[in-house]
C-alpha cells in the first residue's frame, strides 16, 4: 500500500498547455477516479505519473518519496484502454512478463485465480473476450506487486452489459489486494460507482476533489454539476435568507441578488396538492424510471420519476422541491 | 574536368540515357497500368493466374535477360535491345503498385460513373486512371531511376549510355577524372528525376470517402476482346520471361558438357555468403533507424531516413565509383575488401530494409512498449522483447528483399569485389563480354534459381 501525492504539475506540448498546476492526493489503498471530458489533460496526468512524460514543473510522490526515474523503476502498473495485451504471448506470458523468472509460475497461478481465469494460461489474447482481456491486463499490472496501478479508461471499449459487472469486479479486486489505484475516465457513472475519491478535472486543473456523494450533492460550480449528472438550473433572486425561483422559495443564506439555483431531477417530486403547476411536454422512459420534461410557465425543467404512475404528455401536474437547493452567485 | 563536362559527347551521353529512361518509363506505364486494369477490373479469363505471373519478371536481373536475348539474337544489340530488356523486366514496378491501388479503391466509383451515362472507355480514362495516378507515378519514378542507373543490360547490349561509358572510361585509362565527372552528371540526373517526381505528384487526395468494404467486381465485360487481351498479356510474359528462359535452357543444354561446375559452385557460394552478410549488416542497421522513424517522427529520424533513401536513388555505379576513389585515396587498407563491398550494398539498399522495418514497427502499437516499461523493462528491453518480436515478419521480409537485391546487383560488385572473388553476376558478365554464351548459361541459371527462393517468400500471401 502506498500513497500518491501530486503537487503543482505543469506540462505543455508546444503551445498546448495540457496540465496547469494539478494537485491530487490519494490515500493508501484507495481507488481515485480522475473524471473529465476528453482533452482535459487526464491522460497526460496519468502518463506523467507513470513516467512516460516528464513534467515541466511539479512533483509526484509515491509513499512520500519524489519519483523522477524512468517508468521501469517506478513500480507503477498500467492498464491501458482495450487492455493492450502482448499479442505474441499467451495469458501466462502476459501476466508473468513483469515477474522475476523464479517466481513466475506461482505468481501467474495466484493472479489467474484472483481474476477468476484459472485454466486460461495457454490461451492467446485473441481467443479471449473483451472482458477477459481486461482482467488479464489487470492481473498483468498487479503481478509485480506495484505501489500504484493506473487505469486509463479501461472499460470504454466494452459493451454496456459487461461494463457494470467488470467495474464491480475490478473495484473489488483492487480493494482485496489493497492496491492504491487511479482510474482515468470521462464516464461519470463509472467514476461515481467505482471510486472512493473523485477528482473532477477541467482544462488542465483539478477543480474539485471529494467522495462521489459529495461531488454529486455539492459540486463546486455549475459546470461540474452538469458534468457529474443531470441538472436543473434555474435563475433566481436572493435576499439574504431565501431565494425565489419559478418553483417557489428555497432557503439560501448569505446570497443576495441574481443567482443560479441547482436542483437534481429527482428533487422535483410530483405532488398534485402543490400549488406549483406544470405541463408535461415529453417523457424519456428508462425502465426503472423516466425523465419527464416539464413546462413551468415558459421555463423548461426536467424531473426524474419512478415508473408506475407516469403522466401523459399534455397532462398538468403539481410539483414540489424535496431537499436543499444549491445556490451559485451569477 | 571542365573539358569533360562540356564536351559534345557528354551531352550526347546524357541525351541517350534520358531518352532510354523516358521511352522505357512510357512503355512500362502503358503495360503496367493496362495489365493491372485487365486483371482487376475485367472478366479476363484466368485473372488470378495472370495476377501472379505478371509480377514474376522482377526476379529476372536485367543483365540475365539481356544476355539471354543477345545469345538468341545478336543483332538486337543497341538501343532496341536495351529498351526491350529494360521494359520487359521493369514493368512490374508500375504494375504491382497500380494493381494494389486498384484493388484497394472502390469499384463502386466506376459503377456510379457508368450509371451516370459514361461508357467503359471514358470511365477508365476519367475515373480509374485518376485513382491510380499516385501509384503509377511512384512506379514510374522507380522505373525511371532503374533505367537511368541500369548498368548490366545496357552494357551487354552495348548501348553507350552514361553508366556504360562511365565503366569503360574507368577501366580504359589511368585518368579517373572523366569517369568521376560523368558519375556526377549521372547522380545529378537521378536527383532531377526525383525532384520532378516530387513536384508533379502534388498532394491530390484519392482517399475513399466513407467506410464499407471494397468488393471484387468484374465491372467491365470485354466480350470479343477477351481473347486478344489475354493474348497481349501472354505476349508480354513471353517477351519478359518466356524468351529469356527458353534461350537459357537452349544454351544450358549446349554448354552443359563444357561448363566448369566447380567454378559455378564457388561463385554460388561467394554470392550466397556476400549476399547474406550484406542482408545481415543492412537489416541490423535498419532496425534502429526503422524504429526511430516509426516512433519518433523528429528532425533526426527524418534526415537519417532521407539519407538512406538518397543512397537508393543513386545509381549503383556512382556509389561504387565514389567508394573506389575513397578506398584508393583515403582507406587503402579497406579497398577491395569484403567489408567495403558490404558497405556499398548497405548504402545502396538500406532504404529497402528501413521501409520494411518501418512499416512493420508502425503496426505494433506503441502502448505495448509503455506497458512493458511499466512492468520493469528499459526502453531498449521493451523494443527487444515486444516491438522487434512483433515486427519480425517485416524484418524478415526486409532481409529477404536485401538478400535478393544484392544477389542481382552488378556494377558495385564488379568494381568493389575483393581480388579473386567472383560472384555469379560477375562471372556471367565477364563471360558474356567474351561472347561465351554457352559458358555463361550455368551462371544465369544459378542466379535465377537462387533469386526464386526469396522472391517466393516475398510474394507469398499476397
Amino acid at each position: 500500500m502506498a500513497t500518491l501525492d501530486v503537487e503543482g504539475l505543469h506540462k505543455s506540448f508546444g503551445p498546448v498547455h495540457s496540465l496547469r498546476g494539478v494537485d491530487l492526493s490519494v490515500p493508501a489503498g484507495a481507488l481515485a477516479a480522475v473524471l473529465g471530458p476528453s482533452g482535459c489533460g487526464k491522460t497526460t496526468l496519468l502518463r506523467v505519473v507513470a513516467g512516460f512524460e516528464r513534467a515541466d514543473a511539479g512533483t509526484v510522490r509515491i509513499d512520500g518519496v519524489a519519483v523522477t526515474g524512468p517508468p521501469e523503476r517506478r513500480r507503477v502498473g498500467i492498464v491501458p484502454q482495450e487492455g493492450a495485451l502482448f499479442p505474441h504471448l499467451d495469458v501466462a506470458g502476459n501476466i508473468g512478463f513483469g515477474v522475476a523468472r523464479e517466481q513466475r509460475t506461482a505468481r501467474v497461478r495466484e493472479l489467474l485465480d484472483l481474476v477468476g481465469l484459472s485454466g486460461f494460461e495457454r490461451r492467446r489474447p485473441h481467443e479471449l473476450s473483451g472482458g477477459q482481456q481486461q482482467r488479464v491486463a489487470l492481473a498483468r499490472a498487479l503481478a509485480p506487486s506495484p505501489a500504484l496501478v493506473l487505469l486509463d479508461e479501461p472499460f470504454t471499449a466494452l459493451d454496456a452489459g459487461l461494463r457494470a459487472g467488470l467495474r464491480a469486479q475490478v473495484a473489488e479486486l483492487l480493494q482485496a489486494t489493497g492496491t492504491t489505484a487511479v482510474l482515468v475516465t470521462h464516464d461519470q457513472t463509472e467514476a461515481l460507482a467505482m471510486a472512493d475519491l473523485v477528482a473532477v478535472m477541467r482544462d488542465g486543473v483539478i477543480v474539485q476533489t471529494g467522495t462521489p456523494a459529495d461531488i454529486y450533492a455539492r459540486p463546486a460550480d455549475l459546470d461540474t454539476a452538469r458534468f457529474v449528472g443531470d441538472a436543473v438550473i434555474l435563475p433566481g433572486t436572493a435576499d439574504g435568507t431565501a431565494v425565489t425561483t419559478v418553483l417557489g422559495a428555497h432557503a439560501a443564506l448569505d446570497h443576495r441578488g441574481a443567482v443560479d439555483v441547482l436542483l437534481r431531477p429527482e428533487q422535483l417530486v410530483r405532488d398534485d396538492a402543490s400549488a406549483c403547476r406544470a405541463t408535461v411536454r415529453s417523457l424519456s422512459f428508462h425502465g426503472h424510471d423516466a425523465l419527464v420534461d416539464l413546462d413551468l410557465g415558459g421555463v423548461a425543467v426536467t424531473a426524474r420519476w419512478q415508473a408506475g404512475s407516469l403522466p401523459q404528455p399534455g397532462d398538468v401536474v403539481g410539483i414540489r422541491v424535496a431537499g436543499d437547493a444549491l445556490v451559485f452567485p451569477r | 574536368m571542365r573539358a569533360t563536362l562540356w564536351r559534345a559527347r557528354t551531352l550526347e551521353l546524357v541525351g541517350r540515357s534520358l531518352w532510354l529512361a523516358l521511352t522505357v518509363t512510357v512503355a512500362t506505364l502503358v503495360i503496367g497500368i493496362g495489365a493491372a486494369w485487365l486483371v482487376s477490373r475485367t472478366d479476363l479469363p484466368g485473372r488470378r493466374v495472370w495476377r501472379v505471373a505478371l509480377g514474376l519478371p522482377l526476379a529476372l536481373p536485367s543483365y540475365v535477360a539481356a544476355w539471354a536475348w543477345l545469345a538468341l539474337r545478336p543483332e538486337m544489340a543497341g538501343f532496341n535491345g536495351a529498351w526491350l530488356v529494360l521494359t520487359s523486366v521493369s514493368f512490374p514496378y508500375v504494375y504491382l503498385p497500380v494493381l494494389a491501388s486498384l484493388r484497394r479503391s472502390d469499384p463502386a466509383l466506376e459503377e456510379v460513373a457508368r450509371s451516370l451515362g459514361r461508357g467503359p472507355l471514358r470511365v477508365f480514362l476519367t475515373v480509374t486512371l485518376r485513382q491510380v495516378r499516385i501509384a503509377a507515378a511512384g512506379g514510374a519514378l522507380l522505373v525511371g531511376l532503374y533505367a537511368l542507373s541500369d548498368f548490366g543490360a545496357v552494357s551487354i547490349m552495348r548501348y553507350p549510355s552514361l553508366t556504360h561509358v562511365i565503366y569503360t572510361s574507368y577501366r580504359a585509362s589511368f585518368d579517373r577524372t572523366p569517369a568521376a565527372v560523368l558519375g556526377l552528371v549521372l547522380a545529378a540526373l537521378a536527383v532531377v528525376v526525383v525532384l520532378v517526381d516530387a513536384r508533379t505528384r502534388g498532394n491530390e487526395r484519392v482517399a475513399r470517402v466513407g467506410a464499407g468494404a471494397a468488393r471484387e467486381t468484374a465491372a467491365v465485360r470485354l466480350g470479343p476482346w477477351r481473347w486478344p487481351a489475354a493474348g497481349g498479356l501472354a505476349a508480354v510474359l513471353a517477351v519478359s520471361i518466356g524468351v529469356p528462359l527458353w534461350s537459357l535452357t537452349t544454351w544450358l543444354e549446349r554448354g552443359r558438357s563444357t561448363a566448369d561446375w566447380n567454378e559455378v559452385g564457388d561463385a554460388t557460394v561467394s554470392t550466397l555468403s556476400v549476399s547474406a552478410l550484406a542482408a545481415l549488416a543492412t537489416i541490423l542497421l535498419a532496425i534502429p533507424v526503422g524504429i526511430l522513424s516509426a516512433r519518433h517522427a523528429g528532425r533526426l529520424s527524418r534526415s537519417v531516413t532521407a539519407a538512406a533513401y538518397a543512397g537508393h536513388a543513386l545509381p549503383g555505379i556512382v556509389v561504387a565509383l565514389s567508394l573506389v576513389f575513397f578506398g584508393v585515396r583515403l582507406a587503402t587498407s579497406l579497398y577491395q575488401t569484403t567489408a567495403m563491398l558490404v558497405f556499398a550494398y548497405v548504402v545502396l539498399f538500406l532504404s529497402l530494409a528501413i521501409g520494411a522495418v518501418h512499416g512493420s514497427v508502425a503496426q505494433a502499437p506503441p502502448v505495448l512498449e509503455d506497458v512493458a516499461r511499466s512492468l520493469g523493462r528499459t526502453q531498449a528491453g521493451a523494443w527487444r522483447s515486444i516491438t522487434i518480436r512483433l515486427a519480425m515478419p517485416g524484418i524478415g521480409a526486409g532481409a529477404a528483399l536485401v538478400f535478393l537485391t544484392v544477389m542481382k546487383e552488378l556494377p558495385a560488385t564488379l568494381l568493389l569485389r575483393p581480388i579473386g572473388v567472383d560472384t555469379l553476376a560477375t562471372r556471367l558478365w565477364s563471360l558474356t563480354g567474351n561472347a561465351s554464351f554457352a559458358a555463361a548459361a550455368p551462371y544465369a541459371a544459378a542466379i535465377i534459381v537462387l533469386a526464386a527462393v526469396p522472391t517466393a517468400l516475398l510474394t507469398r500471401d499476397r
